[in-house]
């Protein structure tokens, strides 16, 4: 393992950041949520962010917070497929397929929930698990996975992420 | 107004909020923007003295609310979107070839466990057509066709093919045993009961529990007594056809090959499987 600076990381991943920020923004508008700002991608701390205002329902603050990990887990297994079957099964190399990977496991790396996103979603499942909000008590485990799973980034556990969603869940097919 | 900001008691201007947050105990600070309720805090539009409507606790104009709450996607992310959805559906169309390959040789595995070594040969032989830079599909196809030639009895052909996949196969494919048989029935055909023996003999080695290993030796043997009168080559064929009787009773190839070997042994006329069918298709009975 070796650390390298995360705006380097995001910069090599940089699709990945638009994908993700474009998620939380696709979920607001979706659940009519007012998006005040919105950077796609910086080279900076947060590398992209949505400011969006606060969402009554813990649903929509659920579905902001946890639709990005579900879209760019989604596009990570679509767009590796194609490069999947030349590469893994039959040992072809072709520069598209290498393309595709890095397109795919680049938006996979950044499917995790940030802190912020995290930390959001704790304050509001808190409150709302007290009046037993059902997927409020959920989140409250999901909340300690996000946070174990940002601290985990520094061994690279969005990279395995993201390669495990591109290319093993594919391998338990073929 | 809109430019002032509460922090903790005091009300100070953007540069002077940036010089205490850079200060000790920053992160105990509340801070909370001051704003003028008349003026929009997005596009600056003063509305008299009428209080504008808040969003996320700011004042905001109606226009200005309208386009927060559906603020587009800018073109840039529409297409780049399309631009990944197209680069996807290009990749599939490009890499087709591999799926049409993946799912022939699946079909000619099925095939071949079926029993239908025809069929398996032309799918393994269309996968390795479809991606003829996979050097397994080429030695898999190969494999197949050496196994329908040998089940055709083209045992030449066969064991040409068959030997072309030399090693590079795993055991479990049996490559050395089809090798085996391919080179007895090379011998058979070019009448060397001598070679066919020698070969018979190391498909036995190569199946030590398998009855039919052991009745193509006592072929074997049966065709040197057929070529030769010999006693002994006789009752050796006779001896060992007892001993496979024994391996694996009740088995219809094994019934339908000591068949054939006691019409050899009764008649002393070799004839192939073809002709022995073709001959007696209910079987050979002794007069």
């Amino acid at each position: 393992m070796f650390f390298i600076p995360g705006e380097l990381i995001a910069i090599a991943t940089f699709p990945g950041v638009i994908v993700h920020e474009a998620a939380h923004m696709f979920f607001c508008k979706l659940r009519h949520v007012a998006v005040l700002d919105v950077c796609f991608f910086r080279v900076g701390n947060p590398a992209g962010y949505v400011v969006h205002e606060h969402a009554d329902k813990f649903s929509t603050t659920f579905l902001i917070c946890i639709g990005p990990f579900l879209i760019n887990s989604l596009l990570c297994m679509l767009i590796c497929f194609p490069a999947f079957m030349p590469m893994r099964v039959f040992g072809v190399m072709h520069p598209l397929s290498y393309v595709l990977l890095w397109l795919g496991v680049s938006i996979g790396m950044n499917a995790f929930p940030s802190i912020g996103d995290a930390h959001g979603l704790w304050m509001q499942a808190k409150k709302e698990a007290s009046s037993f909000n059902l997927l409020a008590i959920i989140s409250l485990p999901l909340v300690l996975v996000i946070y174990v799973a940002n601290i985990l980034r520094i061994v690279w556990v969005d990279y395995l992420y993201g390669v495990a969603i591109g290319l093993g869940l594919p391998a338990l097919i073929f | 107004m809109n430019e002032t900001i509460h922090v903790g008691t005091h009300v100070v201007c953007d540069a002077c909020c940036r010089q205490i947050l850079a200060g000790p105990n920053a992160e105990q600070l509340k801070l909370e923007r001051e704003a003028d309720p008349t003026i929009c805090v997005n596009c600056g539009s003063d509305s008299g003295s009428v209080e504008l409507p808040k969003l996320a606790g700011l004042p905001v104009c109606n226009p200005c609310e309208t386009f927060f709450r559906n603020r587009p996607f800018p073109n840039w992310i529409k297409l780049s979107f399309a631009g990944v959805i197209a680069l996807v559906v290009v990749s599939l169309a490009w890499n087709l070839r591999f799926f049409q390959a993946y799912a022939a040789s699946k079909a000619s595995f099925v095939s071949l466990a079926r029993g239908d070594a025809e069929m398996a040969s032309r799918q393994m032989s269309s996968a390795a057509k479809h991606v003829p830079e996979s050097a397994d599909l080429c030695v898999l196809a190969t494999y197949m066709e050496g196994v329908t030639l040998l089940q055709r009895n083209q045992s030449a052909e066969a064991l040409t093919k068959l030997t072309a996949c030399g090693d590079k196969l795993p055991p479990q494919f049996g490559v050395e045993v089809l090798i085996a048989d391919a080179k007895c029935g090379v011998a058979f055909d070019a009448k060397d009961y001598d070679g066919f023996l020698a070969a018979a003999e190391a498909v036995e080695r190569l199946r030590p529990n398998d009855c039919m290993g052991t009745a193509t030796v006592a072929s074997a043997w049966a065709c040197k007594y057929a070529q030769t009168g010999d006693v002994p080559a006789q009752q050796k064929a006779l001896s060992l056809l007892e001993q496979a009787r024994t391996m694996t009773p009740g088995s219809p190839d094994f019934k339908e090959y000591e068949n054939r070997i006691m019409h050899q042994l009764q008649s002393r006329e070799i004839i192939t499987r073809e002709e022995f069918v073709r001959r007696f298709p209910k079987g050979w009975t002794e007069q």
